[in-house]
């Protein structure tokens, strides 16, 4: 069947590039992987966008174009393309009107997020209600919608895309159009792929996302000689609950407790200086850590005084009124946590009244901010592991959107979203952003004018 | 779904998920109580449940609501039981607890009993062929109808502040109402503050509403008060009084008839089916209430005009006995929960 514009995935970028499509008179088919229940990939946990604005109403002050690339150079070290995160920067000044234009309602005023209230805007209802107002919007703008139709193969020979290959109610059918806009996300659900860089491991990892994003399209796009960007083996990994589910606990599943307390593995043994000032740039090492250990488990661990110093979590705390007690309910050896817990207790430096400035850099690994002594019962734990929220690797595009390959480009290929985002950050994650590179993105690939 | 009688853990479970997510805060008072408590308790399970008028803006936004999904959240239907439970438990005498239990049985024999009773009563002094010709004065003189209708008004705010005492008592945390949080708190609850759902309205009856159940609360409320305050000339209910008297029961009749038109359409899987019982019998019996005081104005002069303002005060009689042991629990348990949120808020 030939169509006009096929597009591949449905989440932000796919829907912004559908609406670009339809709003220049393309009609736009597009095949969804996920049942209609659960569309909208990883962008249905989303919450808020980072764009460069002068001041608005939407944010606590303006965000130059300049801030926001040495942020994103912060985090990422380097561009892999900078031609393209150029672009993804300077036409993010767009973003936020263009969404209100297609119905999305941004919040006043925020509480809680302080730390991104001048950067970001945070959207009513999050991403389920973002997705959703798109998916009403281009069912208006009759988009052709397939669910539950993974792309399982993708035809390109000379730097043209001759077809694509979906399953429909368990058969292959093949579909062609004129242009084709790739938008699957990464391959981060993908546990199989994931094992060739974690091997074994890689069943005590948690998918904060979607279990849909399999990665398919992008794999078969590199088998047909498109280039990468990005870092291939790390993906962006955070500290989550353990009795989270294997997939999609989105945002909720994550732990902040860490600075506030000590983190242990299943030998008793901290790994890390908990108090690093880096909270919250770069929580995200923690997954890496957690990572790293015995079973990919760890334990944070706090008393009392600190509830309400760190986002509320999904699960209870374990929770017990001695040490020894603590040990017991989780598994740990009770001596060892109470040997643990007396060194740290006993070497804390007060500078001042400031937290902060309270450390312990008597223990072979330090804590250098927030060492609170571990003192006033009843005392909570956390079991962690390890939550991968994305993959950075993904397909190389050029400035105007299409996908390019170890010779030449593909003439009626274009790769927006997650699948594009190394591009921009090779590795490293920068809070809104992936929406950024989505929208900006996903319009590009959809017409948007290219100038 | 079956509900059972004590949906607080399965409350604070759903709760403690949003309370690490937040990101339906701005579309009611729930989202910015919940920031005060990082574990939650019954006491403020109860509270936040009050808090909720079942607008469902929370569930379609909802990641977590698939019924595959292992949250399964559904915040609305939980906190609705919640909030049936909260008028169980606090119910004054206790004994009333059958009447929230069974309320459309409740509500229709009591309806029924108060209109037979009237009826007998009259029939009695009077005669029962008298009734539709004698003036209304002389089958209720004001020296009874004035008595009567404050002795029933007091008799519902006792009875409602003592549910209230007992319903405070449960969420207060020893704190106190302030002047400001009260002044906020009724202020929000007559102007709807919280329905309009940070501007993304109410998805009741269906995910594409906005504004539909908004009206119809509205005119049922407002409707009420104004034919509350009309009544309150009697005798002198005609020209300007019966005016808007007319456009007080006109407008709980609309209001009604939509709500009732919500209740049928809407779908029964996000909703308390407790809570839905609750509405349902007492919007029908205001219903009846709206229609008959319409049908004043327009009886005047005829034959069933009597019969009609009889059944008409029966079932406002009606209304006001039983508001206590009802679904008229809920203004005044919301209202108390609004003005804690209030004070709560305007402590910090
Ligand atoms: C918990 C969490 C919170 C986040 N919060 C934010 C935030 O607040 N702000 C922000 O900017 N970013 C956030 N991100 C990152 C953000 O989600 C992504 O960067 C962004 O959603 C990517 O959009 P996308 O459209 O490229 O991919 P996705 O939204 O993941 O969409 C991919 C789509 O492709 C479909 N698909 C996959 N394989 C196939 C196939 N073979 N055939 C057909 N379809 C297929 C999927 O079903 C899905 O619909 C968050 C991520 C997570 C996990
Ligand atoms: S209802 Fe869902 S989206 Fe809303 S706060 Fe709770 S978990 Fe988050
Ligand atoms: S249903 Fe509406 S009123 Fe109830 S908690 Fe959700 S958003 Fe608030």
């Amino acid at each position: 069947m030939h169509q006009k514009v096929i597009i591949v995935g449905g989440g932000n970028a796919a829907l912004s590039g559908a609406i670009e499509c339809e709003e220049r008179g393309d009609d736009v088919t597009l095949f969804e992987t996920s049942t209609a229940a659960l569309r909208g990939g990883n962008s249905k946990y989303t919450r808020d966008i980072r764009y460069a604005h002068e001041e608005d109403e939407f944010t606590a002050g303006g965000y130059t174009k300049d801030e926001l690339r040495k942020d994103l150079l912060g985090v990422s070290g380097g561009f892999d393309n900078p031609e393209v995160a150029e672009l993804v920067i300077d036409r993010s000044q767009e973003m936020a009107e263009w969404m209100r234009k297609h119905n999305i309602t941004f919040k006043k005023e925020i509480r809680g997020t302080l730390s991104l209230s001048r950067t970001n805007a945070f959207f009513m209802g999050g991403g389920r209600v973002l997705v959703d107002t798109y998916y009403k919007l281009i069912k208006r703008l009759h988009v052709k919608i397939f669910y539950e139709a993974p792309i399982v193969s993708i035809s390109i020979a000379n730097g043209v895309v001759n077809g694509i290959t979906a399953m429909i109610d368990n058969r292959e059918k093949q579909f062609t159009a004129d242009r084709y806009i790739f938008a699957s996300g990464g391959y981060e659900a993908n546990k199989q792929w994931l094992s060739k860089f974690w091997g074994e491991s890689v069943k005590n990892i948690k998918i904060r996302g979607s279990r849909y994003n399999t990665g398919i399209p992008l794999r078969s796009l590199i088998e047909n000689g498109a280039l990468m960007c990005g870092s291939e083996k790390a993906g962006h990994m955070v500290a989550v609950d353990t009795r989270s589910p294997e997939f999609d606990a989105g945002i909720v599943s994550r732990i902040d407790a860490i600075p506030w307390g000590i983190v242990i593995n299943k030998n008793v043994e901290r790994f890390y200086d908990e108090g690093e000032d880096i909270w919250p740039k770069r929580y995200a090492i923690w997954g890496r850590l957690v990572a790293e250990q015995d079973s990919q488990l760890a334990y944070a661990i706090i008393d009392n005084k600190s509830i309400g110093k760190f986002m509320p979590t999904a699960y209870p705390s374990i929770d017990a009124y001695s040490i020894d007690e603590l040990a017991d309910n989780i598994g740990l050896k009770a001596q060892d946590l109470s040997h643990l817990i007396s060194d740290f207790n006993g070497g804390i430096v007060k500078k001042d009244d400031d937290v902060f400035n309270w450390s312990n850099h008597k223990l072979a690994i330090p804590k250098s901010h927030w060492a609170v002594p571990i003192n006033t019962p009843p005392y909570h734990a956390y079991p962690l592991s390890p939550g991968l929220t994305f993959t950075y690797q993904g397909i190389r595009i050029n400035r105007t959107g299409r996908v390019v390959l170890k010779d030449g480009e593909l003439e009626n290929g274009f790769a927006a979203g997650e699948i594009a985002s190394g591009n921009v950050l090779r590795s490293g994650y920068l809070a809104g952003f992936g929406l950024t590179i989505g929208t900006t993105l996903g319009r590009l690939a959809g017409g948007w004018e290219n100038d | 779904m079956i509900e059972g009688n004590n949906s607080t853990p399965e409350a604070i479970r759903q709760m403690s998920i949003c309370n690490a997510c937040r990101y339906c805060e701005g579309y009611c008072a729930v989202w910015d109580a919940i920031e005060f408590k990082p574990v939650l308790n019954k006491g403020y399970i109860s509270h936040l449940a009050n808090l909720c008028h079942d607008c469902r803006d929370c569930f379609y936004a909802c990641p977590y609501n698939d019924p595959d999904h292992e949250f399964k959240l559904n915040i609305p239907r939980v906190l609705g039981q919640v909030q049936v439970e909260t008028y169980y438990a606090n119910i004054r005498p206790k004994s009333m607890k059958f009447a929230l239990e069974r309320p459309i049985l409740f509500t229709s024999l009591s309806a029924f009993i108060a209109v037979i009773l009237v009826m007998v009563y009259s029939s009695l002094l009077f005669g029962l062929n008298k009734i539709s010709t004698l003036p209304m004065t002389t089958i209720i003189p004001v020296s009874l109808f004035k008595p009567a209708t404050i002795a029933i008004y007091l008799y519902t705010l006792v009875i409602w502040s003592w549910e209230a005492l007992s319903y405070w008592s449960e969420i207060n945390e020893g704190k106190r109402f302030t002047a400001s949080g009260v002044m906020r708190g009724v202020y929000d609850a007559f102007f709807y503050r919280n329905f309009l759902g940070g501007g993304t309205g109410c998805k009741v009856p269906g995910e594409n509403n906005k504004y539909f159940r908004l009206t119809a609360h509205s005119l049922v409320f407002f409707g009420f008060i104004v034919a509350l305050i009309s009544i309150s000339f009697y005798p002198n209910i005609f020209g300007y009084v019966g005016i808007t008297y007319f456009l007080g029961s006109l407008a709980i009749s609309i209001g009604t008839v939509a709500l009732i038109y919500i209740h049928i359409t809407e779908d029964r899987g996000s909703r308390s089916q407790k809570q839905s019982s609750l509405d349902y019998a007492f919007t029908v019996l205001l219903f009846f209430a709206g229609i008959t005081g319409l049908l004043i104005p327009i009886s005047t002069g005829t034959n069933w005009f009597n019969w009609n303002f009889l059944i008409h005060d029966a079932l406002i009689a009606v209304v006001f006995l039983i508001a206590p042991f009802s679904k008229f629990i809920h203004p005044v348990f919301r209202l108390i929960s609004l003005i804690k949120y209030r004070s709560d808020s305007y402590r910090l």
